[in-house]
């Protein structure tokens, strides 16, 4: 195949997945047309390895700005990888590509796909539960988030509850439980992180000059520091506030 | 502003001493048009062409907190002295504030538009630190600038000054460096090429901002996002944290970030961990890891 022999073959033989994504850069640099056509073709008809390697390398010249991947081209291999990911995500490396090239292709048709027609059971093992989990909170929208809490009704254990409890954390907006209990680990540790959860926490989805520094105090404490409209807390935050003192500003720092 | 001039001063100080730009690059990945990459272990490096007990001390810390991470490379390079000189100019007065953004950024911005742009209150002041950043963005919009001439725009974010990070990366971005060391706020970076770099301040707050606000502002173009990783200590991000930013990039078609380490900082194992998983993850999914660069001043 008139594909960059060397790069290409190399991609297929090497077993370390950093290294892989070096090939795949070296291969997407010397991509033309005919090579491009040759890899949709892989894609179709190649062997495992060399199926799996070609939708990585098409993923990435898919992302390169131009015109290098011709829309008909285009077209047909986003065929090829919605097939793929139907058929074998999440338990498959090459659905797991797949899925992640759709989505890349057609955010909405591959969020669909995972909200309303994917069956859970199709997961056949914890690390294929793993990444349907990770799928619906990078999609981060409302209907991803009531899959995931039909996953979490659904009593599941160890990592997989705890991913499904992180990933809710992120797309749900914190109750008054979660940020007292927030609130307490702060004061009880004083650390960074704590700060960084709890105020993250009470800043979700919240616009600059919205939020009243009396709500923040009331959960941080007094600050370390004040200075006109700056308040400071140990070890890092810095907040600002406006002349009606609501937080127009903050800064880890 | 005290505070700020008295950390440009320790700065100016120690680039007297020369300054050096290392990037340590995770996954290996070769960094287009740099100085080829030197196969020097960290300490060697630093014998060889630094020298100094005290760096090396936050040399070796480094180095064991890297050491294990796969395909870790090492590429270096020492500024001229005209970029020192450059650094020199920018550190004492607000007056050379300007002086520095004009050479740094744009020879052809009026003073009247950095002013309207840049008020000296919005300059330096901290919270979100985005404003003044995107003002300025405007500025050189609006001035008929195209997306396409050398440019590094990197404003104090805070009361921080970073000078010599600005000047770094727009020393980088002339050879052609495609690493960028630049971590104020709001930082970007454009060159001749079709390569954009977008940078990011060290908020652990960052999933929430690149969700809500800063992404939605990226400019079209943009290819990837340098991100300040572990400042202030302690304050790392976690593996959730990662992939919240990592995601919402993904949706605004920037794949690539890499993450900035500033000299002295040292990572810890748990953040260097996490960012092997995610890579891991994200290697599986087809997706470009992250990277770690590092930014030593000497």
């Amino acid at each position: 195949m008139p594909l960059p022999k060397q790069a290409w073959a190399r991609l297929l033989e090497e077993t370390d997945v950093f290294k892989q994504t070096e090939l795949r850069d070296e291969v997407v640099a010397g991509l033309g047309r005919k090579d491009t056509e040759a890899l949709v073709a892989k894609c179709r008809n190649g062997s495992p390895a060399e199926r799996y390697a070609a939708v990585g390398v098409l993923m990435e010249l898919a992302r390169r700005p131009g015109n290098r991947f011709p829309a008909s081209l285009r077209r047909d291999w986003a065929d090829v990888v919605t097939s793929f990911a139907r058929e074998q995500f999440p338990n498959t490396p090459l659905g797991v590509r797949s899925f992640q090239a759709w989505r890349e292709l057609d955010r909405g048709a591959a969020e669909s796909y995972l909200v309303d027609d994917f069956p859970l059971e199709n997961a056949r093992a914890e690390s294929g539960l793993l990444f349907v989990i990770g799928q619906l909170r990078a999609f981060g929208s409302e209907r991803a988030g009531r899959k995931l809490r039909k996953m979490k009704d659904l009593a599941p254990t160890g990592k997989v509850a705890e991913e499904l409890e992180a990933a809710l954390g992120v797309l749900e907006p914190p109750t008054k439980e979660r940020l007292a209990a927030l609130a307490r680990e702060w004061r009880a540790k004083r650390t960074g992180p704590a700060l960084d959860r709890l105020f993250s926490a009470l800043m979700k989805g919240k616009s600059p000059g919205t939020v009243p520094i009396e709500e923040v105090i009331e959960l941080l404490g007094p600050p370390t520091n004040r200075l006109k409209r700056t308040l400071y807390y140990e070890p890092a935050l810095v907040i600002e506030v406006d002349k009606n003192q609501r937080v127009v500003g903050f800064h880890f720092a | 502003m005290s505070k700020r001039l008295s950390s440009s001063r320790s700065i100016s100080s120690r680039a007297a001493a020369g300054f050096c730009l290392l990037t340590l690059v995770l996954s290996g990945a070769p960094v287009s048009g740099a100085e080829p990459f030197c196969p020097l272990t960290f300490r060697n490096l630093v014998m060889k062409e630094l020298g100094g007990a005290e760096l090396l001390i936050n040399a070796d810390k480094n180095l064991k907190a890297v050491k294990d991470v796969p395909g870790l490379k090492v590429a270096f390079r020492r500024l001229r002295q005209d970029e020192v000189a450059l650094l020199e100019q920018g550190v004492d007065a607000e007056q050379s504030i300007e002086t520095l953004l004009r050479a740094v950024v744009n020879p052809n911005v009026t003073k009247e538009e950095m002013a309207k742009a840049l008020t000296k209150s919005e300059f330096l002041r901290g919270g979100f630190g985005q404003g003044a950043d995107e003002r300025f963005i405007g500025v050189l919009q609006s001035n008929g600038t195209p997306f396409s001439t050398n440019w590094m725009i990197n404003l104090p974010a805070g009361n921080r000054g970073h000078y010599f990070e600005a000047a770094a990366a727009y020393n980088a971005m002339t050879d052609g460096i495609r690493f960028l060391p630049g971590y104020g706020s709001g930082t970007l970076v454009v060159n001749k090429s079709d390569v954009l770099g977008m940078g990011f301040t060290a908020l652990t707050t960052a999933g929430e901002r690149v969700q809500g606000d800063l992404v939605t502002k990226i400019p079209t173009g943009v290819r990837y996002f340098d991100w300040k990783a572990q400042y202030p200590p302690g304050l790392e991000y976690d593996l959730d944290q990662l992939r919240r930013v990592k995601d919402a990039l993904m949706d605004r078609k920037v794949e690539d970030v890499i993450f900035a380490i500033e000299d002295g900082s040292v990572p810890s194992q748990t953040w260097l961990n996490a960012v092997t998983a995610y890579n891991a993850e994200l290697v599986t999914q087809g997706r470009n890891p992250i990277r770690i660069g590092f930014v030593g001043t000497f």
